[in-house]
């Protein structure tokens, strides 16, 4: 008798009439008579004692064929503080730092470090490592031999989350058999690689496919547009789904030869005219011309419609939508004056706002010198902050009021020129930390650069307990991420070529 | 100076898991100051959310602390973060002594010369050993009335089926054992009644939970067969009574023949039971080979005492519980305190770790799991395990599989660790620079 027939047996119960055929191998244990149900649990329960113990006896083997040892690891581990600090973070201890994000931020960037040092994460920690899937990009380069062999374990155990056999996101399969979400990934990957064969892709599958998958495809030509796609976009300025022709609208805008933009030129310049204002006494007492604009509104018509100026827009939209078509750089040779003087001229009434359209095409270009030119005149738009010299983004931070001050500050790339990081730091600790946003503590405290963030610790260390609980919170925390930072580029430095190395590649708040 | 400590050892100080997590988030220099360390004094200053930072001093050789800071929690999470910092060699030899410091050093000192040795205790009269004679007997009646419950509960159990077992009937059954004085039952109830019914494959009363319950109620009803003999050895005797639920007085272990070795510590795990926290510690004699269990008990939020520090080893003399196979120990005159120990520990595969787990059920079948050493290669795949050069394996179970496997790399080494009816639950693994614990 097993025990797992005993097991069956109990379920059912030794007293129910269905049971009384398997009761039989009991006698073999102890002979009971058949109507003393008592008895034959009695019975029932010395044998499942005895099977029991022998069952305890028996702990399952492991067989099966299992990998190579791990081979030998060449690099070096951090030095012994550096692991110390490394431990907390990976296992998500509050350690030394109480918020998770920065916990995160200065984890990224420690192993960031260690793998620029040429070093590697000692033993003990990789379990802890390898359990967290969500560091898996940052962590894999500092596994070394060992980790990388502890990897290839879980994924063959089926432990690491994701199955070995997985479909490989670059697998052009997936653009015919793969679900919608898998299609766009793959489309958005591969046309980083070959647009045009891409593009042609789409185009087989256009006529059939739903507005929604459409206008995702767009999209994403859109951000990668290259003049080979100029035909397909102008033809699907007529496609039937709005969002698809805003997309090719868009897409055909960062192309500064396309027949579109020509189209919208042409607009830009018969609606608009600069020319010397005729009034003011004092102007023509100092025989100095004062210039203007002119602004006439677009009509929209059949062509316009097509072109995205359409009846439904009102006429600031239309104008707005016209001007960001324009290239920035075509200004001059449109009405004589740059895109920057543009938006300041003194207007006729009723005034057009230009900025919004002048800033969009600005982006759309990458054209920094006009972004430069358009802080200096005077614009405060965050969103220019990616083009913009250092010397703009402190004369932007200088400008705009302290509680926008953190929407400049978090488009600016991590770690931050340090005459920004100065500028900041110095009006934290000049008592300004009350007016601005809490989250501009921990920007600092992330993005100061590593060279220096020892230094800025011991400054914000020395103002000691400031008033107001929430700056004393972000003032603590913000000093424990410096502190944390500063121990790692001071233990690491030694190994890094150059301060360099420890630049982290353009992370973001 | 003395031997300064590892961080694994402030963290067996903590009383609970939340005040080492704060104590780790103070173990950065931000809000100390004054901080100084002159053997076997450390002290500093925490700066909390009032004006006034926090005195803390700590004396690392006893160890004992104080801290100025209102909590309960002792130790208090400041005294943990001015330990972690000098364990991770972050506080210097050096620094004045803080007056906080200084006076706690004197009173200290004062209290130390005043303390007179204590009494014998008296010798109990005539009347009070009747009364303790009583009182035994009583009990024993009480486990008898109790366990002939438990014997016709489980019979009923298995003439009714399993299957039709009443929600929260273990719960009610466990609640009467510990009215009827035995506590050893009731928790193995308590534990049963914890298993989700009908883990495998959804259905109730089918599956692992049919298998376990099944198998603890033969345990049970082995047990309670085994009250009502008079005829057993006294070793299986003093077993069955330590499952009961009967302690055996200090003294009487204290009055046994002590094993003297340099116990290594290879294995520590804590448990919260409802108002205790309970902490195991697995030793392992590096000359005699033998294994010891040490109990600490504490009430929750105070601190378990952490004088055996995992991956540490002390040279001690040891006091075995009765009953077999001697696994529980008291720890008597300790001579040394090893900060890491390395030993040759013995040969041995998956064969001879069964097979000694198989010799102590024999002795005593309803113990949870034993001690083992095996020499083997841990891996994942296909299955989690342990293999040996010849050949044997066995499941490996636990949280510490992707840390062994990280430490070993799939090369053969020393693991200690627990044996039970599921597999191997390694706690300890000797490397090269000594014992690492798990």
């Amino acid at each position: 008798m097993t025990f797992s027939s005993l097991a069956s047996i109990s379920a059912v119960g030794t007293g129910q009439r269905s049971s009384l055929p398997a009761l039989g191998p009991l006698s073999t244990y102890l002979p009971t008579p058949e109507d003393d149900p008592q008895a034959i649990a009695y019975a029932l329960l010395d044998a499942a004692a005895a099977l029991a113990v022998v069952r305890r006896g028996t702990p399952p083997d492991a067989t099966g064929e299992s990998l190579p040892p791990a081979p030998d690891d060449s690099r070096p581990e951090p030095p012994p503080h550096v692991i110390s600090l490394l431990g907390p973070l990976l296992a998500e201890d509050a350690g030394a730092i109480r918020l998770s994000s920065d916990r995160a931020y200065v984890l990224a960037e420690a192993l960031r470090l260690v793998a620029q040092a040429g070093m590697r994460l000692p033993h003990r920690l990789l379990g802890t490592a390898l359990a967290r899937r969500d560091l898996r990009p940052s962590v894999q380069p500092v596994l070394g031999a060992r980790g990388d062999w502890l990897l290839a374990q879980l994924r063959g155990a089926g432990l690491d989350g994701a199955s070995a056999d997985a479909a490989d996101p670059d697998d052009p399969e997936l653009w015919d058999t793969g679900t919608t979400e898998e299609r766009l990934a793959w489309f958005r990957r591969a046309r980083s690689t070959d647009p045009d064969a891409v593009r042609e892709a789409a185009v087989a599958v256009w006529r059939e496919s739903p507005a929604a998958f459409r206008t995702e495809l767009m999209s994403a030509i859109a951000s990668t547009v290259t003049s080979a796609d100029e035909a397909f976009c102008e033809d699907n300025l007529d496609d039937r789904a709005e969002g698809v022709r805003v997309g090719a609208a868009e897409a055909l805008s960062r192309l500064p030869g396309s027949a579109y933009v020509a189209r919208m030129t042409a607009r830009a310049q018969s609606a608009m005219t600069v020319g010397e204002t005729g009034a003011g006494a004092i102007h023509r007492l100092l025989k100095r011309a004062v210039r203007n604009l002119r602004v006439t509104p677009v009509e929209p018509d059949e062509a316009s419609a097509r072109d995205g100026l359409g009846a439904k827009l009102s006429s600031l939209e239309r104008l707005t939508r016209l001007v960001a078509a324009v290239p920035p750089a075509a200004w001059p040779s449109l009405v004589g004056v740059t895109a920057a003087e543009l938006v300041t001229l003194p207007q006729d009434e009723p005034r057009w706002d230009l900025v919004p359209g002048v800033v969009t095409a600005t982006l759309r270009h990458g054209d920094a010198a006009t972004a430069n030119a358009l802080v200096a005149a005077g614009v405060m738009d965050a969103r220019l902050v990616p083009l913009l010299s250092t010397e703009s983004v402190l004369t932007l931070l200088s400008r705009v009021p302290p509680t926008l001050i953190a929407t400049v500050l978090e488009r600016i790339p991590m770690p931050w020129p340090q005459e920004i990081a100065t500028s900041v730091g110095q009006q934290l600790i000049g008592g300004g930390g009350h007016q601005l946003r809490p989250e501009v503590w921990t920007m600092f405290a992330r993005a100061v650069p590593l060279r220096v963030s020892g230094g800025w610790a011991q400054r914000l260390r020395g103002l000691g307990q400031p008033e107001g609980r929430i700056v004393r919170t972000m003032l603590r925390d913000a000093t424990s991420v410096l502190i944390v930072r500063s121990v790692f580029a001071d233990e690491l430095r030694p190994y890094l070529s150059s301060w360099q190395d420890m630049q982290s590649p353009g992370g973001q708040p | 100076m003395g031997e300064r400590w590892r961080p694994e050892r402030v963290t067996a100080l903590a009383p609970d898991s939340a005040s080492d997590v704060a104590g780790r988030r103070l173990a950065i220099p931000t809000p100390w100051s004054d901080v100084g360390y002159a053997h076997p004094l450390l002290w500093g200053a925490c700066q909390g959310s009032g004006s006034t930072p926090y005195s803390v001093v700590a004396d690392v050789s006893e160890p004992s602390y104080r801290c100025s800071c209102p909590s309960r929690k002792f130790p208090c999470k400041h005294v943990l973060a001015l330990l972690y910092l000098w364990a991770e060699g972050r506080i210097d030899e050096g620094g004045t002594l803080s007056r906080f410091a200084a006076q706690w050093s004197a009173t200290r000192a004062a209290a130390g010369e005043d303390k007179t040795p204590k009494d014998e205790p008296a010798e109990r009269t005539e009347a009070q050993l009747a009364g303790a004679a009583a009182r035994a007997e009583q009990r024993e009646e009480r486990v008898t009335n109790g366990l002939a419950e438990l014997e016709r509960w489980l019979a009923d159990q298995v003439t009714a089926g399993l299957a039709h077992t009443r929600p929260g009937a273990l719960g009610d059954l466990a609640a009467r054992m510990v009215d009827a004085q035995v506590p050893g039952v009731a928790g193995r109830l308590r534990d049963l009644n914890r298993r989700p019914m009908g883990s495998r494959n959804g259905a109730r009363g089918t599956g692992a939970w049919l298998d376990d319950t099944l198998a603890e109620y033969g345990l049970l009803h082995l047990l309670s067969r085994a009250w009502t003999r008079t005829d057993l050895p006294a070793e299986l005797a003093a077993t069955v009574r330590s499952h009961i639920g009967f302690t055996v007085p200090k003294d009487t272990v204290l009055a046994t023949t002590p094993v003297a070795d340099t116990w290594a510590v290879i294995g520590m795990r804590d448990s919260d039971e409802e108002q205790v926290s309970t902490r195991r510690v697995w030793l392992y004699g590096t000359t005699t080979g033998r294994y010891a269990l040490v109990l600490f008990f504490a009430s929750r939020g105070m601190p378990l005492d952490a004088s055996l520090v995992p991956g540490s080893g002390v040279t001690a003399d040891l006091y075995f519980y009765p009953g077999g196979p001697a696994l529980r120990a008291l720890v008597g005159d300790v001579q040394d305190v090893h900060q890491r120990v390395r030993f040759d520990v013995p040969s041995a595969g998956v064969a001879e770790a069964i097979a000694a787990w198989r010799r102590v059920l024999a002795e005593d079948p309803w113990l949870g799991s034993y001690p083992a050493v095996i020499h083997g290669s841990a891996r994942l795949a296909p299955t989690p395990g342990i293999a040996d050069e010849a050949g044997g394996s066995v499941r490996m179970v636990g949280g510490a599989t992707l840390d062994l496997l990280a430490l070993t790399g799939g090369h053969l080494a020393p693991m200690f660790g627990e044996l039970d009816p599921r597999g191997f639950q390694p706690t300890a693994v000797m490397m090269d620079d000594g014992l690492v614990v798990l």
